[in-house]
């Protein structure tokens, strides 16, 4: 396979409901993963690129997620910072789904 | 080349927020913002949250990206004051002697504490929280073991008590009202909110005023309150509300009405000037006024007002929203409680406290929550949503924390 990605595998699509986010931490990191309503899936870093917040904990509009703390919002699938107070956009992973589980390049 | 020039007085978040829309909307002509603080001009919530705590300096939470003003051709007159307006030349008179024709004219200049007018007060050690001096005073004052009198159960006393309790003081909140944040929230919701800073430590006296500070040597040693009480102390912080800063707009015989009065357009009585943020008190409805101290009505403000300072005329709108953090916990309040009849409580499983105004019809009016970052901004952003659109989910769905309250809006637009 042409497939050079360095896959790790994430969480179960079960753990992220349609609509929502799931955070998933690993090895020091937390990343968040969405799932839209028509079953993509996408992952950014899920801190906030303003002071501090875990963006999972946030509220997901359509392909939107609005930071918990200051309400600053990003497009998930590009990471682009939306509106103040944030500026600085987000850091997107390449994601993959396969056998019912999801998969992060987080290289 | 003439050019014409867009003014604003205060380079505060609204301000600063109208410049920035200004040149996004399309104004290529010249931005001039004066502001006396002369400095780099920055986010004021962080001043009682990480710089009362020690974290980070005021300068680190900017409102411009490093090298916006000089890419866009925005001059700054940092360390200068406004002093007078001369209407019918369309022109503002400077303390540096200089006068600047302006094209519109933007009064963004804030609000400034609410002082006490009580012997002692000019003994060294008692301060307001207002700037970013103002912060960095008091930080240095916060070291371990140091009593602190906060002066003001509101949200700024409450978040300075925090960052006090976090750097070691013993410190005591005096508070004239019966509760914390009287205007603010609801009953149920104040006691949370006492309760979480009894259990760290902060110590409450309610329904008692501050007569005298007592002072050795210029420094102040203690306050005293109008039972009879004296307290020892080395720091006070006074926190008793802000008024509108209106000096310049009153000497130039602009219309005031609890702040500079302007129209729904942000238009002040004068159809060359403008004002928004904390300054301005806007008309909501026929005999309706309304002024908001918060960072959104701010930020909205600032780009509304820029698109009419540029001919259009569009309606300002006021979704109030406002967030306070306190110890590990947030607060967030979205919309106006004033018309509510009502309400309904959400308790969450992790002691997040979620409080629903209704009016008579059942029609949310205003949501507010204290706990935990997640809960808070989950409930209150469902709460605002349901507003917006106007959604009257049942009591038993808002009062179920396992209901999710954005399905209601989901079955909407399927
Ligand atoms: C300590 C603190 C914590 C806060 N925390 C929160 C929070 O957690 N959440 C929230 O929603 N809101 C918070 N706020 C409120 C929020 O910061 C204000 O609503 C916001 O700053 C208002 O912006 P403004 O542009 O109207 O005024 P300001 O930010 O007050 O700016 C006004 C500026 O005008 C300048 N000025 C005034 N008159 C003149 C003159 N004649 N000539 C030249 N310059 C002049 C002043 O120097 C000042 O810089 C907090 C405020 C403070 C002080
Ligand atoms: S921390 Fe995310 S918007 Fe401020």
């Amino acid at each position: 396979m042409s497939d050079t990605k360095n896959w790790i595998k994430a969480l179960d699509t079960t753990k992220v409901a349609r609509g929502d986010v799931a955070r998933w931490d690993h090895d020091g990191r937390s990343y968040a993963i969405f799932r839209t309503d028509s079953d993509a899936f996408y992952a950014t870093d899920d801190i906030c690129t303003h002071e501090y917040a875990h963006i999972s904990d946030g509220y997901v509009e359509g392909t939107t997620i609005e930071c918990p703390r200051h309400a600053g919002c990003f497009d998930f699938r590009t990471g682009q910072a939306l509106n103040p107070p944030v500026c600085v956009n987000l850091r997107t992973f390449p994601v993959k789904v396969e056998d019912g589980a999801i998969y992060i390049d987080i290289a | 080349m003439h050019q014409e020039n867009m003014v604003i007085v205060g380079a505060g978040h609204s301000g600063a927020r109208a410049a920035q829309a200004l040149r996004a909307n399309g104004w290529q002509e010249r931005i001039t913002i004066i502001d006396a603080e002369g400095r780099t001009p920055y986010e004021r919530p962080p001043l009682s949250k990480a710089v009362l705590k020690g974290e980070r300096a005021a300068e680190v939470a900017p409102l411009f990206p490093a090298g916006y003003l000089a890419e866009n051709g925005i001059d700054f007159l940092s360390g200068i004051g406004a002093t007078a307006i001369d209407r019918a030349g369309q022109r503002l008179a400077l303390s540096d002697g200089n006068t600047l024709p302006y094209h519109r004219l933007l009064l963004a200049t804030g609000a400034i504490p609410r002082d006490l007018g009580v012997p002692g007060r000019d003994a060294s050690g008692i301060y307001p929280l207002r700037n970013a001096a103002d912060a960095e005073s008091i930080a240095q004052r916060l070291q371990p073991g140091v009593d602190i009198v906060i002066v003001g159960g509101g949200l700024i006393g409450l978040e300075a008590a925090s960052a006090a309790i976090s750097r070691g003081c013993n410190v005591t909140v005096v508070e004239a009202g019966p509760r914390l944040m009287m205007r603010a929230v609801p009953a149920p919701l104040s006691s949370k909110i006492r309760h979480h800073h009894e259990s760290k430590g902060v110590r409450f006296l309610f329904g008692r005023r501050v007569v005298g500070f007592g002072q050795h040597a210029g420094g102040l040693n203690s306050v005293s309150l109008n039972d009879g009480t004296t307290l020892t102390c080395s720091a006070s912080i006074i926190s008793i509300g802000v008024l509108p800063r209106t000096e310049l707009a009153e000497r130039a015989g602009l219309t005031l009405d609890n702040g500079v009065a302007v129209n729904c357009f942000l238009q002040t009585s004068d159809p060359y000037i403008y004002a928004a943020g904390d300054a301005s008190s806007f008309a909501l409805g026929p005999g309706v006024r309304m002024r908001l101290e918060c960072w959104k009505n701010a930020e909205d403000q600032g780009s509304v007002v820029a698109r009419n300072m540029m001919g259009g005329c569009e309606p300002y709108l006021p979704f109030p929203w406002m967030w306070s953090d306190q110890f590990d916990q947030t607060m967030q309040i979205a919309g106006i409680a004033d018309g509510a009849v009502d309400h309904v409580e959400r308790q969450c499983e992790d002691g997040t406290l979620l409080i629903y105004h209704l009016d008579d019809a059942e029609k949310i009016q205003a949501v507010s929550g204290f706990g935990s970052i997640r809960e808070v901004s989950r409930g209150v952003r469902a709460g605002q949503m349901l507003m917006e659109r106007g959604l009257r989910p049942s009591r038993q769905a808002l009062q179920d924390p396992n209901c999710d309250l954005r399905m209601f809006a989901k079955a909407v637009v399927a």
